[in-house]
C-alpha cells in the first residue's frame, strides 16, 4: 500500500534533512524528514514559525539544497537541480512582485523565459487576467494595486507556467481577515480547476483545515502527523498536534489494562474514564489523554463521568463554553456546548456537574 | 492672526534656505559670473586681461586660427584635446562601471554586519591625498616599476612595456580614483532590493544573466546611473592625475584650461574653454535625462 503510494506520489521527499550554519553554530532546520504528496492535491505544511515548513518548501523550489536526502518529482530526482530547471512555481509570501513591470508583464516573466512566442504569451496573460479576475489592470504596475489584486497576480504569474507543483508560502497571511476567508474559496477553486498539485505553508491552523486535502503538522523540524483534516482534528497522535490545532483537553492518567475491549484510566483519585482499546492503545502506564471540548456534554451530578464544579462560563454566540474544575485536584477541563435553546443556561458559575466523554471522544496520545 | 502665521512661515523658510543660497551664490554663482565675462574680454600685448574691452576671439580661437598673413584658418587641435578627454572619461566610465558594479553586488549580497566595514574599505583610498596616490601608480607602472618587474619575473616579457605616460596609465589612474564614486551609489540602489524579487526570477524559469539583465540592472538603473554621472563629469575635468601618469604629450581639457591661466598667460580663452565644457555637460547631461523621462511612460 505504502509502496504502490510512492510511486503514485507527485512529489516524494525521502529523508531529507537541512542543516544551517557553521558547524559550531549549527541549526538542524529539518531532520530525516519523508514525506508523500499526490498529484493534484491540496497538501498543506502546517507548523508554528520555525518548524521547518518553510524551509521544506523552499527545497522543493531549489532555492536551498538539502544536507541529506532525496526530492523525487514523478520519480526524477530534483534536489540538486536549479530553480530555473524545475516544473515548479512559488506565490511567495510577499508576492516578490517585479516593481518595475507591469502586471502583464510580471505574469509574462516566466513564459518568456521559457522562450514562448510573443502571440502565445499575449494569449495566456489573457486568459490568466481573467483566471483570476483581474482583466483591465494589465498595464498597472504593483504598486498601484491592493493587497488583494497583488495577490492575485502572484499567483496568476505562477498559475500561467502550468507548473506541475504550486508552491504557496503563507500567501494569505497578509490579508484582512474577509479577504483571506475569500482567496481560501478562490484558492481551493483555482486548484480544482488547474488540476495542479498544490503545497501550501501556513502556520494557521482553521486555514489548513478548510483549504486541504492532507495536512503535515510539523514541529522543530520534523513531521508529527500526516493526514486528512478530520483524522488530524479528531485524532490527534502528539500532544503537540492536539494543542496546537484546536482546543482541547489535556489529562494525565494511569491506564489500567485492556478488558474486554475497553480500557479505564484513572486520573487521579477515584475519577476515572472509560475508552475503547483501540489497536493504538499504548499498554498500562502514564499516558495523556486528549479530549475536544465539543464532544464531552455536562450533566447533573451523579451521573457516570468526572465530577467537578463550574468554574466559569463563557458565550460566545453560537456556543458557551465552560470551565470545570475537577474534583480531587484533577485538573481544569473546558466543555464547549452548543447554543440550542438561545440564551438559556443549565448550569450556574459554582454548580456541581458531571463531565461525561463518549468512549470514543477520547484520544490516547503517543507522547 | 493668519497673516503673521504666512509671514513666520516665510520668515522661517528664508532662514532655512538662506545659508544655501548664500553658499552657492558665493562659491558657484559668483566665479562662475566671473569666469563668464573674462571669457567674453579681450586679451592685451602682454597677456593682461583687458577689463571691459569686450571680444569674442577668445571663443573663435577654440575652432579658427588668426594665421600670420591675417587670413582666418580652421584649426582642430583644441577640438581634438576635447575629444580625447570625452573619449578618456568614457573609457573610464566604461571600465569603473565594469568592475564597480560586480564590487557593489558582491558587497550588497554579504551579511548585514560585514556591509559597514566594506563600505568603510571602500573609502579608504581617500584617506590618502590624491597627488600621493598618482605617485604611488608612478612607482608601480614605470619601467623599472613593481608591474613591469612582475611581467619580466613571470617569463611575459623581456624588455619592461611602457605603461607610463600613456593613455593607458591615465584610465588606470583615473579609475582608481573614482572608482568609489561609482560603486557607492550602485550599492546604495542595490542595497534597498528585495532579493526575494531575484528568487522569483529563477523561480519563473530566468538563468542568473537573465536574472540580473531582467530583474537587477532594472532596478539598479538609478544607482548606475548617478554612478556614471558622478565618474564622467569629474574625469572629464580631471587635471592632476594626467597631469602626473599622462606625461607631457597628451593634453587634457583639464590641464589645456590649467595653461591659459598659468603659462600662456591667456584668461579669456581659458574662461571661453571652461564654459564650452561646462555647456557641453550640460547638454549632453539634459538630453540624457529628458530621454529617461520619456522612457519611464512605456511599460517596462
Amino acid at each position: 500500500m505504502s509502496m504502490s503510494k510512492s510511486e503514485a506520489a507527485g512529489i516524494s521527499i525521502r529523508g531529507i534533512s537541512k542543516v544551517f550554519g557553521s558547524a559550531a553554530d549549527q541549526v538542524r532546520a529539518l531532520d530525516n524528514v519523508s514525506l508523500d504528496i499526490d498529484h493534484n492535491e491540496f497538501f498543506t505544511l502546517l507548523g508554528p514559525s520555525g518548524c521547518g515548513k518553510t524551509t521544506l518548501l523552499r527545497l522543493i523550489a531549489g532555492f536551498e539544497q538539502p544536507t541529506d536526502g532525496e526530492i523525487l518529482l514523478d520519480g526524477a530526482e530534483i534536489a540538486h537541480l536549479p530553480p530555473f530547471q524545475r516544473p515548479v512555481n512559488t506565490v511567495f509570501q510577499s508576492y516578490a512582485l517585479f516593481p518595475h513591470m507591469t502586471v502583464a508583464r510580471n505574469i509574462a516573466f516566466g513564459l518568456e523565459m521559457q522562450g514562448m512566442s510573443p502571440a502565445n504569451v499575449k494569449a495566456r496573460v489573457t486568459e490568466m487576467l481573467g483566471l483570476v479576475q483581474l482583466g483591465g489592470l494589465e498595464a498597472r504596475r504593483p504598486a498601484q494595486l491592493s493587497g488583494g489584486q497583488q495577490q492575485r497576480v502572484a499567483l496568476a504569474r505562477a498559475l500561467a507556467n502550468q507548473p506541475k507543483v504550486l508552491l504557496l508560502d503563507e500567501p494569505l497571511s497578509a490579508l484582512d481577515l474577509k479577504l483571506r476567508k475569500e482567496m481560501q474559496i478562490e484558492l481551493k477553486r483555482l486548484q480544482l480547476e488547474s488540476g495542479i498539485t498544490f503545497v501550501f505553508v501556513t502556520h494557521d491552523q482553521e486555514e489548513a483545515l478548510t483549504m486541504s486535502d492532507r495536512v503535515a503538522v510539523m514541529s522543530q523540524g520534523h513531521i508529527l502527523q500526516v493526514g486528512p483534516p478530520a483524522e488530524i482534528y479528531e485524532h490527534p497522535r502528539h500532544r503537540f498536534v492536539a494543542d496546537f490545532i484546536g482546543e482541547i483537553n489535556l489529562l494525565e492518567a494511569t491506564a489500567a489494562a485492556p478488558d474486554g475491549g475497553r480500557v479505564r484510566f484513572r486520573l487521579g483519585g477515584a475519577q476515572t474514564l472509560v475508552a475503547h482499546a483501540a489497536a493504538g492503545t499504548p499498554p498500562a502506564g502514564r499516558v495523556n489523554l486528549a479530549i475536544r471540548p465539543e464532544r464531552a456534554s455536562l450533566e447533573s451530578p451523579g451521573k457516570d463521568g468526572l465530577a467537578g464544579a463550574v468554574e466559569s462560563i463563557v458565550y460566545i454566540g453560537a456556543d458557551t463554553v465552560y470551565r470545570v474544575a475537577l474534583a480531587e485536584g484533577a485538573g481544569l477541563f473546558t466543555v464547549r456546548v452548543q447554543n440550542r435553546t438561545g440564551a438559556h443556561r443549565a448550569y450556574a458559575t459554582g454548580d456541581a456537574v458531571a463531565v461525561v466523554v463518549p468512549p470514543e471522544a477520547i484520544q490516547v496520545l503517543s507522547d | 492672526m493668519r497673516l503673521s502665521l504666512h509671514r513666520r512661515d516665510r520668515i522661517n523658510r528664508a532662514v532655512m534656505i538662506g545659508p544655501a543660497v548664500l553658499v552657492i551664490g558665493i562659491f558657484m554663482i559668483l566665479p562662475l559670473g566671473l569666469m563668464g565675462y573674462v571669457s567674453v574680454l579681450a586679451r592685451g600685448t602682454y597677456g593682461q586681461v583687458l577689463w571691459g574691452e569686450f571680444s569674442g576671439i577668445a571663443y573663435m580661437n577654440i575652432l579658427f586660427e588668426h594665421r600670420l598673413d591675417g587670413s582666418f584658418g580652421v584649426n582642430l587641435d583644441y577640438a581634438t584635446i576635447f575629444l580625447r578627454s570625452f573619449w578618456l572619461a568614457l573609457t573610464t566610465m566604461v571600465i569603473a562601471l565594469a568592475v564597480g558594479f560586480p564590487t557593489a553586488l558582491y558587497m550588497s549580497l554579504q551579511p548585514e554586519r560585514y556591509r559597514n566595514l566594506l563600505i568603510f574599505m571602500v573609502t579608504i583610498p581617500f584617506w590618502t591625498n590624491l597627488l600621493v596616490r598618482n605617485y604611488a601608480w608612478i612607482l608601480l607602472l614605470r619601467d623599472t616599476g613593481l608591474v613591469n618587474h612582475g611581467l619580466q619575473w613571470l617569463g611575459l616579457t623581456s624588455e619592461p612595456i611602457t605603461l607610463l605616460y600613456t593613455d593607458f596609465s591615465v584610465a588606470v589612474g583615473l579609475t582608481y580614483s573614482f572608482l568609489p564614486f561609482m560603486v557607492l551609489p550602485i550599492y546604495a540602489s542595490l542595497e534597498k532590493i528585495d532579493f526575494r524579487l531575484v528568487e522569483a526570477a529563477y523561480d519563473l524559469y530566468a538563468s542568473r544573466l537573465q536574472a540580473l539583465r531582467r530583474v537587477l540592472l532594472p532596478l539598479a538603473l538609478p544607482g548606475i546611473i548617478s554612478g556614471s554621472l558622478l565618474v564622467f563629469v569629474p574625469c572629464l575635468g580631471s587635471y592632476v592625475t594626467p597631469a602626473l601618469l599622462g606625461g607631457s604629450k597628451s593634453l587634457l581639457i583639464g590641464n589645456l584650461i590649467q595653461l591659459q591661466f598659468g603659462a600662456a598667460r591667456n584668461w579669456p580663452f581659458g574662461s571661453a574653454l571652461a564654459f564650452v565644457l561646462l555647456a557641453i555637460v550640460l547638454l549632453t547631461m539634459t538630453v540624457y535625462l529628458l530621454r529617461q523621462r520619456r522612457g519611464k511612460g512605456r511599460p517596462a
